[in-house]
Order: structure tokens, then sequence, then C-alpha cells
């Protein structure tokens, strides 16, 4: 009997919820434009009197990461990679004209649990020994193995019309507004980890999603 | 032919009436003051909801009387929108007048709006109180849809008497 039969390897990924990246540098414009370059003036007497006012508003900047839900690699018969995949929602607004289907590019890091050399190492656990697995990025535009702790950016996009329906439907409190999965995160265990160790191994992978 | 028609349409006494509230309207002194700048600056993440501001001014006149207003705004012909370079957001204002008992009256760019109530004008030159509000609306689909970064506009309000 092969005693890595009776072995099971679990993966269980939680996600650090959505991430807000707010950049500074919209404070800094406002500041510019809150200063007295822009002063109300008063209207005079007359018979018509006419007074002026300034507006300013700061449009933040955001990302958000949505729709994740855990993965279960399931168990191991004893030979063959472990694989498994969850579709999510990315959205940012960005430095460009936001119109609905129009290509948003994003930043997507990724860290694992670590191990003794990277603090930031794809790895499951079962207490005992560590396994590592490879994480790759699926979508509209290419796919791409991430690797741990690098910011992977430039080279996707988001196109999903849905983008701006995602997004209202989000602020305007809705439970799960991932209502079309736009991204595809991939989870590989190689044969050769799996051979080391028994029992169950789980870990956390966290993403960090920033506009581009 | 004109002036005749109204001698034969209408007393003489009402003729006059007219003409005297014309010309009290036609010479009433007016004045719109205490107008602050509106600067928007929204804690948390993104915009949840609509960002509505209202400020508060006040208009004044000598006699007291009814008045108009027309705004316009910094955007093309007088549209009521906010740059950030190249870019915009649109926003809507509105207008309720205390002293009128009104509510909230949608304004548009370069439209006059009548029926507000004036303050009167003390000194000639004091308006007491803030009976204006005006309340600007910006659309949260607007906001979220929009560039990043800092937004700026212009809005010009001018009053005269009804």
């Amino acid at each position: 009997m092969n005693l890595f039969m009776d072995r099971k390897k679990h993966f269980k990924r939680n996600y650090t919820n959505q991430y807000w990246l707010v950049f500074f540098i919209s404070i800094v414009i406002y500041s510019a434009f809150s200063a007295s370059v822009w002063a109300a003036t008063q209207g005079n007497i007359g018979s018509s009197s006419t007074g002026t006012v300034s507006l300013t508003v700061v449009n933040r900047e955001f990302a958000l990461i949505f729709g994740m839900t855990d993965v279960d690699l399931g168990t191991w018969n004893g030979s063959g990679d472990l694989s498994g995949s969850d579709d999510i929602c990315v959205a940012v607004s960005s430095t460009i004209p936001t119109f609905l289907g129009q290509p948003r590019f994003y930043r997507l890091r990724a860290t694992g649990d670590g191990d003794l050399g990277s603090a930031d190492a794809f790895t499951l656990s079962n207490g005992v020994d560590q396994i590592y697995y490879r994480v790759f990025l699926t979508d509209e535009d290419s796919q791409i193995e991430m690797l741990p702790g690098n910011i992977n950016s430039g080279n996707h996009f988001i196109g999903t019309p849905q983008y701006n329906a995602n997004i209202a439907a989000f602020f305007g409190g809705a439970a799960n507004p991932c209502i079309t999965p736009n991204a595809t995160i991939t989870i590989l265990v190689e044969e050769a980890e799996l051979t080391t160790g028994a029992g169950i191994h789980t870990g956390t992978l966290t993403l960090e999603l920033s506009a581009e | 032919m004109f002036g005749l028609r109204l001698m034969k349409l209408f007393p003489l006494n009402i003729i006059a009436l007219v003409c005297v509230l014309s010309t009290s309207a036609l010479y009433a002194d007016i004045l719109i003051t205490k107008l602050n700048d509106i600067d928007i600056s929204v804690s948390g993440n993104g915009f949840s909801r609509d960002v509505v501001v209202t400020e508060r001014f006040c208009v004044a006149s000598d006699p007291v009387g009814l008045y108009s207003l027309v705004a316009y705004g910094s955007g093309d012909n007088g549209e009521f929108s906010l740059a950030n370079g190249p870019y915009s957001i649109a926003y809507q204002i509105s207008y309720r007048d205390r002293r009128s008992n009104s509510g909230f009256i949608e304004l548009l760019p370069g439209v006059a709006t009548g029926g507000f109530l004036t303050r009167p004008l003390r000194g000639n030159q004091n308006c007491r109180g803030n009976p204006g509000r005006l309340r600007v609306t910006i659309l949260r689909s607007a906001l979220n849809s929009a560039v990043a970064g800092g937004y700026s506009g212009t809005l010009q309000l001018s009053v005269v008497p009804e």
C-alpha cells in the first residue's frame, strides 16, 4: 500500500478582503487647489449683483479585489500534480479616463505564509513540514506566474464591461458584486512537493491590488 | 394702438399701480454676499454615496422684494462641471430661499429662476442672516468613474430684482 495514498493535501486560501489603496498625490493636488487662488467674491450693490464661489473636490484613486473563495485542492492520489483555481474580480480607478469597457492597468502582489528564507514564500504547512506551491494569474490580457512578493504590473488590464456596474453594486452594499469575474488565480502544487510529509496542509495567499 | 386698447380694457388706476410696481423693481438695489468657497474632501475610501454639500449666503435688497437667481458654471457654455486638466466631473445645484419658504429648486446653467424673496438691505450695505441655501450634488457614479485627482471650478451667481 502506498503510504502516500492516504495523505490528504488540503489547501485553504484566505484573501485579506478588499484592498483599498489611496494615493496621497490626490491630497497634494487638493491642497494646491485649496489655496487662496480660488476665493469667493462677494457681489456689489446695484440693479443686479453677482458673486462667485469656487468649488473643489478630490476624487481619490482606489482599487478593489473581491469575489474570492477558499480553494480546496483535494486529496493527492499518489501521482501527478494538484491544482485548483478561483475566479475573482479586480477593479481599479485610474489616471486615465474611465469609460465602460476601457482597459484598466493594475498591479498585483502575492505573498504566502513564508519559509525560513523568505517571508513571502508560497508555502503550505501541516504544522511540521512545508511544501511549496506556485501561483498563476490569468486575466483578459495574458497568463503569468506570480512570484512571492513581486509586484506584477504593466501587462494586465481589466476589460470587464461591467466594471462600473460592479463598483456601483459594491458601493451600494451588495453582498457579492463579482458578477463577472475578470481574473483567475490558479494554485499548482507539483508532484515533487507532494512526496514530502503527510497530513493536511494549509496556507494563506494574500493578494494586494493597486491601480497602475 | 396698443395703448388705446389698454385704456379700454383696464381701469386707469390699475394701470398706474402696475407702473409703480414696475418702477420699484427696476430701481431696487440688490446685493448677494456672504458667499463661501466649497471644498469637498471625502473621508474613507471611494465614494459610497452622492456627495451633497450645502452653502448659505444672503441676498438683500432695498426695497425688499422678489428676485431671480441665475448661475453659470466654469464648464463649456456655463455648464456645472469641475475640471482636472482635460478631465471633468459634472455636478448639479439647487437653491432654496428660506424667506420664501420654497423647497430646493434645481438650477440650470444660465437659466434664471425666480420667486425668491430678499432680506432687507440694512444701512444700504448689510445683509443679515443667510437665508439662501445652495446645494451642490455630485453623483457617486460621476466620482467613481472619473480620473483620480483634484477637481476645481467656479460658480457665478447673479441676482436680479423681479
